[in-house]
């Protein structure tokens, strides 16, 4: 299937040359930012939408999770050439793929069609220091969506749990149409922090008031809440979260991703949740949400 | 969709989790830098280790009375033998002491256990360095225990430079690269020098000075210092006498070669300077580093060759001088009086003067040295013998002021050469020599 001859225009809002990007950030560890992106990545892309999975992380969820731990890493350049300007998109992102044999050769991985991954490093644990050092890094995302030319669907950023001037370098490029997506437990601590998110992202807007360079307008335009109540899983606290993001935020939920325990065998499987257990209750509530936002399934 | 894909491998379905070695945390595994108590027969000494083990008891001592306050370091024996196989016969226990060998005895004086000590397995492959270092911080190594240090660097392939940098780098203050190479040449010389540096009865510079003699002639050099003479002189003195045995058979013919043939006089040059370069020694020529300047050594060849043929001349002039014939008083007094205008050489002067009084056979009195000679003399109240004595040292004494290295002849000299010249025969041959004459030279020479 080739959609890059004429790419659906919601993907080019107000004819840019570059994807959608969607954020996924909030100060909170272990808030399901990983898990969503990378689900609801593989899912667009086994439904026909190329996508690309930025891990900026430095602790490399999504790169481990996308077929690429430190090991396989080795003599591959990272999202930090990319901020070091040193290397190009093309030359980094790799194909996204999953684990089907022991090894490291190719014939031990999957590819996953249509998804490529920017993996991460340790050293990008360092990445604010690096734009602090030299202010011309600050555009180095810029710098990344004004050369793009390719015919990826979405742009997949899965940040640290923190707001520094990496994360800044990048928000400051999303506008509207893009989506800042804090992917947050049904937990009243990851609820508590999505204030801080607003605020973080209004002082984002703030500081590009009226520069006409960036965009600097990035929206918290869905706010996706996972580990939700079942009939079987009753924990009060996860109900009384889901409450109160529903009184705070019901305008920009997304429909829930309910609790499974299948979705923490991701990590020590290293493959996406939609292709490890494609019938478990959250990959099919990702499959949900992939169609609330308009990603029918182009290949059925 | 995700159906067309393969079946992922899978880890969570496994019943037990896989965990490789290295992902384990703090695992019980002894690592570099961990301070372990190790049994004192579980340690053996460090053999590169050339500290002489002195001091145990009263490190025992001051161990029982404040405790152990420093930790020594180890190497685990198999981690050694796989740097250093040579050294294999020496390794007698698990672990090899990397430093702190007089701890270890002192605590086995003690009786004690265990000894608290450092696992460095990371540095084997500095453990000569370090060996080094630690000794020269924590006591003087004898110049020869140095040298075989330096010795055992350099074979592992560091170059003197090296050497003294990296030893410089942690040694109090810097090393240069000559003092590496000059430590590492002490251990050419005579076993007896070498024991005298060992005793230290024998300074290293004093020991460096003689590096370049043969085995005979370090002993008399070593003999010559111990009676307390200079090294410098002593050193002059043993040079002197490699020449003699080329002059000795020929004495007169040396001395009236002053008026002889040129030819046969620059033959005995070329064969006295050549005797001095060289003497039996362990080191042939070809190995020394070559002389700067052809010119140079031309000049010093030639001050040697004049000094041997002086030496004739005062031995002449000794033995042809009738103390008794009121002519010869004024010779006598002006020797004397150039001598005792001069600061005084006596012991190496009186050396000399004594040599030259055995081999002319007018010493008169049976003495072992020349310090118990002239004491002898002074003793005997014989006023001819005293002159003879004196007259000698006086003449000793120019002709030792005259060899000394100095860039130029003063006065005392040119009266010492003109001395020679008036009532010995001698005659300056060489260029060297009328040079330094001057004017007074080319007045003299016919």
């Amino acid at each position: 299937m080739n959609i890059s001859a004429t790419i659906d225009p919601r993907f080019r809002p107000r004819g840019r040359n570059w994807p959608l990007i969607w954020a996924y950030i909030i100060e909170c560890g272990g808030s399901t930012k990983s898990t969503s992106a990378t689900s609801m990545a593989v899912t667009a892309a086994l439904r026909g939408y190329p996508g690309v999975v930025f891990d900026l992380d430095s602790n490399m969820s999504s790169s481990l999770v996308l077929g690429y731990d430190e090991t396989a890493l080795k003599g591959k350049k990272t999202a930090l050439d990319l901020l070091y300007g040193e290397a190009t998109l093309d030359e980094v992102a790799l194909p996204a793929r999953f684990r089907v044999g022991d090894g490291y050769d190719d014939d031990d991985f999957a590819v996953i069609p249509n998804l490529r991954v920017v993996p991460s490093s340790p050293a990008m644990a360092g990445a604010d220091t690096a734009i602090a050092e030299d202010a011309d890094r600050n555009d180095w995302f810029a710098e990344i969506l004004r050369s793009y030319q390719g015919d990826d669907t979405v742009f997949y950023l899965d940040f640290p749990a923190s707001y520094g001037k990496m994360p800044y370098s990048v928000l400051r490029m999303l506008d509207e149409d893009d989506s800042v997506i804090p992917s947050i437990k049904a937990d009243p601590k990851d609820v508590k922090l999505v204030a801080r998110l607003v605020d973080e992202l209004e002082r984002v807007r703030d500081k590009n008031r009226g520069r006409r360079s960036v965009p600097g307008r990035p929206t918290l335009n869905h706010l996706m809440l996972t580990g939700t109540p079942t009939s079987t899983y009753k924990e009060a606290a996860a109900r009384r979260a889901t409450e109160a993001a529903e009184a705070k935020y019901g305008s920009v939920l997304l429909p829930y991703i309910r609790y499974s325990a299948d979705a923490k065998k991701l990590y020590e499987d290293e493959c996406p949740l939609p292709i490890l257990l494609p019938n478990s209750v959250p990959s099919v509530d990702y499959r949900k949400v992939m169609t609330h936002l308009g990603f029918v399934d182009l290949t059925a | 969709m995700a159906g067309t894909l393969p079946r992922p491998k899978r880890k969570s379905t496994k019943s037990a989790p896989v965990v490789a070695p290295e992902e384990v945390l703090y695992t019980d595994t002894d690592r570099d830098g961990d301070t372990l108590d190790v049994a004192l027969g579980a340690l053996c000494p460090n053999p590169f280790n050339k500290r002489k083990k002195k001091g145990v008891p009263e490190l025992a001592a001051t161990i029982r009375e404040v405790g152990l306050l420093q930790n020594i370091a180890h190497i685990r024996a198999e981690t050694w033998i796989a740097a250093y196989p040579e050294t294999k016969d020496q390794i007698t226990a698990p672990n090899v002491i990397l430093f702190g060998e007089h701890r270890w005895l002192a605590l086995q004086e003690l009786g004690w256990d265990t000894i608290p000590s450092v696992l460095c397995d990371d540095k084997v492959n500095e453990a000569r360095l370090i060996t080094l270092i630690e000794n020269l911080r924590r006591a003087q190594l004898d110049p020869l225990e140095e040298a075989e240090h330096y010795r055992g660097l350099r074979a592992e392939g560091l170059s003197y430079e090296q050497i003294a940098e990296k030893v410089g780098e942690t040694a109090e203050g810097a090393i240069s690269k000559g003092t590496v190479w000059k430590r590492a040449k002490l251990l050419e010389l005579a076993p007896e020098m070498q024991q005298a540096l060992k005793d230290g009865t024998l300074k290293v510079s004093a020991a460096e000075k003689a590096q370049k003699l043969s085995d005979s002639d370090q002993r008399a050099y070593l003999g010559l210092v111990r009676n307390g003479v200079r090294p410098a002189e002593a050193h002059a003195q043993v040079v002197a006498r490699q020449l003699q045995p080329a002059d000795a058979p020929v004495p007169e013919n040396t001395v009236s070669n002053g008026n002889g043939s040129a030819k046969r006089n620059s033959a005995e040059i070329k064969a006295v300077s050549k005797g001095n370069a060289k003497p039996a020694q362990p080191t042939p020529p070809a190995q020394r580093k070559p002389q700067p300047a052809p010119a140079h050594d031309k000049a010093d060849a030639d001050r040697r060759a004049a000094a041997a043929a002086r030496d004739a001349a005062c031995r002449l002039l000794l033995e042809t001088t009738d103390l008794a014939d009121p002519a010869t008083h004024e010779l006598v007094l002006g020797v004397l009086a150039t001598a005792i205008l001069a600061p005084q050489q006596q012991s190496a002067a009186q050396q000399r003067a004594f040599t030259w009084l055995k081999e002319t056979g007018r010493h008169g009195l049976d003495a072992a040295d020349a310090a118990s000679y002239f004491t002898a003399v002074q003793d005997s109240g014989d006023a001819a013998s005293q002159r003879l004595a004196a007259f000698a040292v006086a003449l000793a004494a120019a002709e030792l002021r005259t060899i000394a290295r100095r860039r130029s002849w003063g006065s005392r000299e040119r009266a010492h050469l003109r001395v020679l010249q008036e009532h010995a025969e001698y005659e300056p041959q060489t260029e060297w020599e009328k040079n330094e004459l001057g004017m007074a030279a080319a007045e003299g020479s016919r």
